[in-house]
């Protein structure tokens, strides 16, 4: 079993009142609440926070953790013998055990309410996962795997932490903040009861062209002035391919035009759209025949394209 | 370690749960259920209920804090996500934004 240091976790000394231990875990749910937070890595330091005060805040379990001492975390250690005898069983050991767990089993065992002596049956834990795809992956489906480590109870009121690997059918459709449910994939029923479910969250990883706003896209299209200006057709990239898009003439920076039905899928039937917002680039150097042509063009053209900045704008309009 | 390929089903499309099943899963009671119905921070016949029940009963353990206190933080919570949703649209259409 490896030790953990509650103390630490709560940013406390190891003589720290109950009120202390009160304040500083509500400062730090506050800060790492997974529903309110937004703070990277918030919902693993929450874990921490919550284990440690779940422990800290009873009397008899603090008293218990208090008689393993001072240790580094990490460290391996075996419990007194006041804890009760080592899991029997194949492959069962100390080493297996998570002190939180074996903490929670040693106070739940003088008062157990639902462990495995009771007749009544309950309905297995709901689970909650999250996990990060590609727009390419969302776009075309994707089967992935998780691993995880659930916990089962032994029949003693003990729990284990099993690793589990599942492989997930992720069909298209999928999109940032889309959740899914896999039935019956969550905490094992207890006395005959079903199964929980496992929830799975889905979020989309920042992509190098496409922007997602739900089951749409946007794209940012380089132009060069006079594509725009005579207007042309360029092939444009979409996830399910390269499309040829016409590009009318007089397209100016910022305009948006839509590519209907090459945005994500939906799950149930069509596809999202995706919107190209055209940006006109010049080239970083221009040729002394490049040059000559536009000074050209600007001895030729009598377009005021600063006319609406002028004092006199106003009164037009 | 058992390898096994699962299918899942879209939350979305999921029906409404009863209030009998929202209550065991969120191990919530029917009256703190009722409650927060009834004050409009979990809507009954949205499929995301469940989510929203055990939210509310996580905020209620993890906070300790009363089921009034639940409800008027989990509409807060929901303005925001609804902020986050505007925000994140408009960010999608500003151009040169990763």
């Amino acid at each position: 079993m490896k030790f953990k240091d509650y103390y630490a976790s709560l940013g406390l000394a190891r003589g720290a009142s109950d009120a202390d231990i009160k304040k500083a875990y509500r400062k730090l749910a506050h800060k790492y609440h997974p529903d309110v937070s937004k703070e990277t890595g918030a919902e693993t330091k929450f874990k921490e926070v919550a284990e440690a005060y779940q422990t800290l805040k009873d009397p008899e379990k603090r008293a218990a953790y208090d008689q393993l001492g001072a240790h580094t975390p990490g460290e391996e250690i075996r419990p007194p013998p006041s804890w009760g005898p080592e899991p029997a069983g194949p492959g069962a050991s100390f080493e297996d055990l998570d002190l939180a767990d074996l903490l929670a089993s040693l106070a739940g065992g003088r008062a157990r309410g639902r462990g495995a002596g009771g007749r009544r049956s309950y309905r297995g834990e709901d689970y909650e996962l999250r996990t990060a795809i590609t727009v390419e992956q969302a776009y075309h489906g994707t089967l992935m795997e998780l691993n995880i480590g659930l916990p089962e109870h032994d029949g003693e009121g003990r729990v284990t932490r099993v690793p589990k690997s599942l492989k997930v059918r992720v069909p298209k459709g999928a999109t940032d903040g889309q959740r899914m449910r896999l039935a019956g994939r969550g905490g094992r029923g207890v006395n005959g009861g079903p199964d929980g479910d496992l929830y799975l969250t889905i979020s989309l990883l920042p992509h190098r062209l496409y922007r997602p706003n739900g089951h749409d896209l946007y794209l940012d299209l380089p132009l060069a002035p006079w594509e725009t200006a005579l207007g042309t057709s360029v092939e444009v990239p979409t996830p399910g391919g390269s499309v040829q898009m016409r590009i009318p003439a007089g397209t100016a920076t910022g305009q948006t035009l839509r590519l209907a039905g090459r945005g994500l899928p939906r799950p149930k039937e069509g596809n999202g759209d995706l919107y190209v917002i055209a940006k006109i680039v010049m080239p970083k150097n221009t040729t002394e025949r490049e040059a000559e042509l536009l000074k050209e063009l600007a001895a030729a053209s009598s377009f005021s394209p600063r006319s609406g900045l002028s004092p006199e704008a106003d009164h037009e309009n | 370690m058992k390898i096994e390929v699962t299918e899942v089903v879209w939350v979305d499309e999921h029906l409404p749960y009863s209030l009998e099943e929202l209550a065991e899963r969120s191990h919530l009671s029917h009256a703190e259920l009722e409650l927060l119905i009834d004050s409009g921070a979990i809507s009954a016949l949205d499929v995301r209920a469940l989510q929203a029940a055990k939210i509310a009963a996580r905020l209620r353990v993890d906070f300790e804090i009363d089921v009034q206190g639940v409800a008027l933080a989990m509409t807060l919570l929901r303005r925001i996500e609804q902020l986050e949703v505007e925000l994140s649209a408009l960010r999608a259409r500003v151009p040169g934004n990763p």
